[in-house]
């Protein structure tokens, strides 16, 4: 009888893992995105959901001080009106940038990343911008920041305040990129043993040094950012690659499928709240 | 690893001073050497394979026998840091170490390359099982 109860247990004990670690793995991205949102608004309850855009000024009054004095003159200004004069200027063959985006580009920043069924790869504003590039005989800009940036920050101003709606069709291959954002947010790697998640997840709201660590909700928001630490306009690859080095880990090229899928998920774990790039942090 | 090298350049040594002395006997100056025997031209060839001596002086067998020394953890190092490159998890204070570790057999400091490649390869070795043991271990973070 004795044996018969421990059995039981064990048995238990073992479907109810298989259970859990079904659950934990098959949840949607729908699923995730409830969780994920739901966790940085139980760890900062006062803080109003649209406000997760502006990163650590959100959560850190010492910042948000700092980050409002800065906004009195945006330090992003000259870049913005520079990337006006470089989206409405023509291309090789003549055309303009407003020929490759719905509504000749202006106020669809809030649906990009988004995936391309006929590629089978996830688009990001900035590969958009490359790419509309190349089809009309120009060379791809030089990435990460400079003009690539501009653009981007002129794009993203069209859409102040929309708010991000961005799908997952039914398409497995979205599904596998989707999973493949994921998986990259969560990996640890580097020298320090780091992943997206240690910083911007688990430990968002606290101190590493002197820094106060942002949460990764609304965490692409506010990009293209003027960061005064670069003294210019980057777009979110420079940002990455800038956490890889600090974790000691090797950076993988500007719009890599990596980064592109990486995006894809935190983006689209920010559905819901407005676009507000480009931005300024510390 | 001494006797080997030591081998090698007593071999190579003696092959060498045969092709001279066969040389040097000729009383023709402009006449070119006879060739060595089959059986010291294959012992001069195995030498040559083994220790990549570019001039048969000894101090040059010497630095080419640590040469060959270094070359398997340099090549070990390579080899496990495209497979690290190839799944996106390399370590930069590895690719760093790896760098040096090339520039310094560039520069022919066998030595000191040699153990620039093995601090690379122990880097390299851990951000491999790092990456082997995130494969699954990521989903653990994964918010409930």
């Amino acid at each position: 009888m004795k044996k018969l109860r421990s059995t039981l247990a064990w048995g238990l004990i073992a479907v109810a893992t298989v259970v859990t670690t079904t659950t934990a793995l098959a949840s949607t991205p729908q699923q995730d995105q409830k969780k994920f949102q739901n966790y940085f608004k139980a760890k900062f309850p006062d803080v109003k959901f649209d406000n997760f855009v502006n990163g650590s000024a959100a959560i850190d009054a010492g910042i948000r001080a700092q980050w409002k004095s800065i906004m009195e003159f945006p330090p992003y200004t000259f870049a913005l009106a520079h990337g006006k004069d470089l989206f409405n200027q023509p291309l090789a063959d003549g055309q303009h940038y407003a020929s490759c985006f719905d509504h000749g580009g202006t106020g669809i920043r809030q649906t990009y990343p988004r995936f391309d069924t006929a590629t089978g790869q996830v688009v990001t504003l900035v590969s958009a911008i490359q790419a509309c590039r190349q089809k009309h005989g120009d060379a791809p800009l030089p990435p990460n920041k400079g003009d690539i940036a501009a653009i981007a920050a002129y794009m993203a101003s069209t859409s102040d305040g929309k708010r991000f709606d961005i799908k997952i069709p039914d398409d497995p291959r979205a599904l596998a990129a989707y999973e493949n954002g994921k998986r990259v947010f969560y990996t640890r790697r580097g020298q320090l043993n780091f992943s997206c998640a240690s910083c911007h997840l688990h430990i968002s709201g606290k101190h590493l040094r002197a820094q106060t660590v942002s949460p990764a909700l609304g965490m692409f928001a506010a990009f293209p950012v003027y960061r005064s630490k670069w003294g210019d306009l980057g777009t979110i690859d420079r940002r990455i690659s800038g956490c890889f080095l600090k974790v000691r880990a090797q950076p993988l090229p500007a719009q890599s499928t990596a980064y592109r899928d990486l995006e894809y998920f935190i983006t689209y774990m920010s559905n819901g709240l407005p676009v507000a790039g480009p931005g300024a942090r510390p | 690893m001494t006797t080997a090298a030591g081998v090698t350049c007593t071999a190579l040594a003696f092959a060498v001073c045969l092709v001279l002395a066969g040389c040097g006997s000729s009383d023709n100056p402009n006449a070119r050497p006879s060739a060595p025997p089959d059986y010291i031209q294959k012992q001069a060839d195995a030498s040559a394979h083994a220790a990549l001596p570019t001039k048969p002086s000894p101090a040059a067998a010497a630095s080419a026998s640590n040469a060959a020394t270094a070359a398997h953890p340099l090549q070990a190092a390579q080899q496990a840091e495209k497979s690290a490159l190839a799944q996106n998890c390399a370590w930069s204070v590895s690719e760093d170490a790896l760098h040096k570790a090339e520039a310094l057999a560039k520069q022919g400091k066998a030595d000191e390359s040699e153990t620039a490649a093995r601090r690379a390869l122990s880097l390299i070795q851990a951000s491999l099982f790092q990456c082997k043991q995130q494969k699954t271990a990521w989903k653990n973070a994964v918010v409930q």
